[in-house]
């Protein structure tokens, strides 16, 4: 039988990694600033592509001529404004899902690998924490930041977006279905994702730095996701999201099984 | 958790090994409740691999620990709920501050906020932390920072003590203070302490038993006393006529010792063993020796790890992980 899990050390757990996160400019610094460059940038970009917006009709040109005939129908009938509502509701959104994977692993880099850095772990181990609180703990505070982050950053995106539009003259369409289960369902495992690679490679790895590198193995796939996305091989409608969550979450679940067999006092203390 | 067993702390036949390497092999000892245990050996010795057997956070590989009486790895929580466990290193988190690091330890032993708020000021004061405890730890001088770690240890008022040379990255000053506290607590009889250290005088002043471990063996076991009685006298000094001087270094001869003038009327004989003092006198008597003093240098706890390790020479140890 599973014992019960002691939400206070959990809590505490969560509550001090936060604590120790907001005072570490390392792991700051990159959590504020990569929502903003991912997610404001490429609307802002628009804005000043507007002088040239041939350009983007044009760039966009292999995904229009893939979209199937409804969705077309909902478009406006100008290729310039048609590349914008594109972009801003289709090509731009896997690029989002870098937040809750990148927020996620560096803040879990920081949880994990940096408490054995920073010679505080075995503190944590000596305590009367079970391996699984001392897990769920761990894990509670990246997961809870990157999707708060996520969020937050998602509602400047739709304001900056819908300003966009207002300006090619096209109605404010965020925030929207496809863009709610990508904040709501898909995110959150995309950050489940992030944790549990970051999990996996502290078997491996011995410094917060080390571990950041990891971040690269998740990062290549979804930027792949962005270039599909605008060769118009996949297309992310509310069906395609519900799906591709749901194999994220799945992803996510195994991964951390895996991960968390690793998870044990003895292996913690006894990694080089 | 009954923590009023008879032995709070007992290790059968225990091994830990690590790949290749054992760092402890076959050990068997055992702690009377309130008692101070001081483990003994050079770095790499299996004394901090010991002292994670005891708490649970290592497993071993064969062989039985109980702590009052449960198995700290099946009863992991219920164990380290009563344990405190000081390192050489402070595992006191430098962004936050002194009382940060001291409520979080409450939280994970799931203590009363108010009472954990009122023992944290209590022990602010013992360890000289009140005017400090609201700065972040990495304002805090190494000696701070351990004394910190003891009051962290403290505050969930653990009934065994595991202390892991708590002194040993602190400068003199420094580790006076730790380890008067130590002292403190080891003298107060309150607690049943596992004390790991390299200091052989604070093991003999502070440890009811001693463990002496040598590669992750037992090489000796007892009371510090007793196991500096097993060492020869490192030197007898005798106060004489000065004529009879030639006659007592013969004497110290037949019997296969040495003799060293010291002074005008002294001569010391060194390499006489405990139980042979009172023969040597005999001896001195019968050959109508007028022995006007006589001094024997007891041997310390320092002299028997001396010897033991001249005994078993060893190179440096492998460090288990």
């Amino acid at each position: 039988m599973t014992a019960r899990l002691n939400t206070t050390a959990v809590l505490a757990i969560a509550g001090r990694d936060l604590r120790i996160v907001a005072r570490s400019r390392a792991v700051l610094i990159p959590t504020i600033a990569v929502p903003i460059v991912l997610l404001l940038t490429p609307p802002l970009a628009l804005l000043a592509a507007r002088t040239a917006p041939d350009s983007l009709a044009t760039a966009l040109f292999p995904l229009l001529t893939r979209l199937p005939v409804e969705m077309l129908d909902q478009l406006p009938t100008e290729p310039a404004r048609q590349a914008v509502v594109l972009l801003l509701l289709y090509v731009f959104a896997p690029l989002y899902l870098l937040v809750p994977v990148l927020v996620a692993s560096v803040t879990a880099a920081d949880s994990v690998v940096g408490e054995r850095e920073r010679g505080t772990l075995e503190g944590l181990l000596d305590s009367p924490t079970t391996d699984r609180e001392l897990l769920i703990g761990k894990l509670l505070a990246p997961w809870g930041m990157a999707t708060v982050v996520s969020a937050l950053g998602a509602v400047a995106y739709g304001a900056v977006a819908n300003l966009v539009l207002s300006q090619y003259g096209l109605p404010r369409s965020f925030p929207n279905l496809e863009w709610a289960v990508l904040v709501v369902w898909v995110a959150p495992a995309a950050a489940a994702i992030g944790l549990g690679l970051i999990v996996a490679a502290s078997n491996r790895v011995k410094t917060f730095h080390e571990a950041s590198q990891i971040i690269g193995i998740i990062v290549l796939p979804i930027v792949a996701l962005v270039v599909a996305q605008a060769a118009g091989v996949v297309l992310f409608d509310v069906g395609v999201l519900l799906l591709f969550g749901a194999a994220l979450w799945l992803m996510a679940v195994l991964l951390l099984r895996v991960s968390a067999r690793g998870f044990r006092r003895d292996r913690l203390l006894t990694r080089d | 958790m009954n923590t009023d067993t008879t032995s709070a702390v007992e290790l059968t036949d225990v091994t830990r090994t690590f790949g290749e390497l054992t760092a402890v092999g076959a050990m068997s000892w055992s702690l009377r409740r309130g008692q101070v245990l001081g483990l003994l050996g050079h770095n790499g010795a299996g004394k901090t691999t010991t002292l994670r057997l005891i708490n649970g956070v290592l497993t071993a590989t064969s062989g039985a620990v109980r702590v009052f009486g449960l198995d700290p790895v099946t009863h992991g929580p219920q164990v380290r709920r009563h344990t405190g466990v000081l390192l050489s290193a402070p595992p006191v988190d430098r962004r936050l501050t002194g009382r940060e690091n001291l409520r979080f330890a409450g939280r994970l032993y799931a203590l009363d906020a108010a009472e954990v708020a009122e023992r944290i000021d209590e022990l602010a004061i013992s360890f000289h932390l009140d005017d400090r405890l609201d700065e972040p730890v990495e304002r805090y001088s190494n000696g701070m920072r351990q004394r910190l770690a003891l009051a962290r240890v403290l505050l969930p008022d653990p009934s065994l003590l595991l202390l892991d040379e708590p002194t040993a990255s602190l400068d003199p000053m420094a580790a006076h203070g730790v380890r008067q506290l130590v002292r403190d607590i080891a003298d107060s009889r309150e607690r049943t302490v596992v004390l790991a250290t390299h200091d052989l005088i604070e093991a003999t002043e502070l440890c009811d038993e001693v463990v002496v471990l040598q590669r992750g063996q037992v090489v000796a076991y007892g009371p510090p006393a007793q196991l500096a009685d097993r060492v020869s006298a490192r030197a007898l000094q005798l106060r004489i006529s000065d004529h009879d001087r030639d006659l007592v270094s013969d004497v110290a001869v037949r019997l296969g010792y040495t003799t060293e003038p010291v002074d005008i009327g002294r001569l010391a004989i060194h390499g006489v063993a405990h139980d042979a003092v009172p023969a040597l006198v005999r001896a001195l008597v019968d050959a109508d020796i007028d022995v006007y003093g006589i001094t024997v240098d007891q041997p310390t706890l320092t002299d028997f790890y001396l010897a033991l390790h001249r005994e078993r020479p060893e190179t440096s140890d492998a460090v288990a992980p």
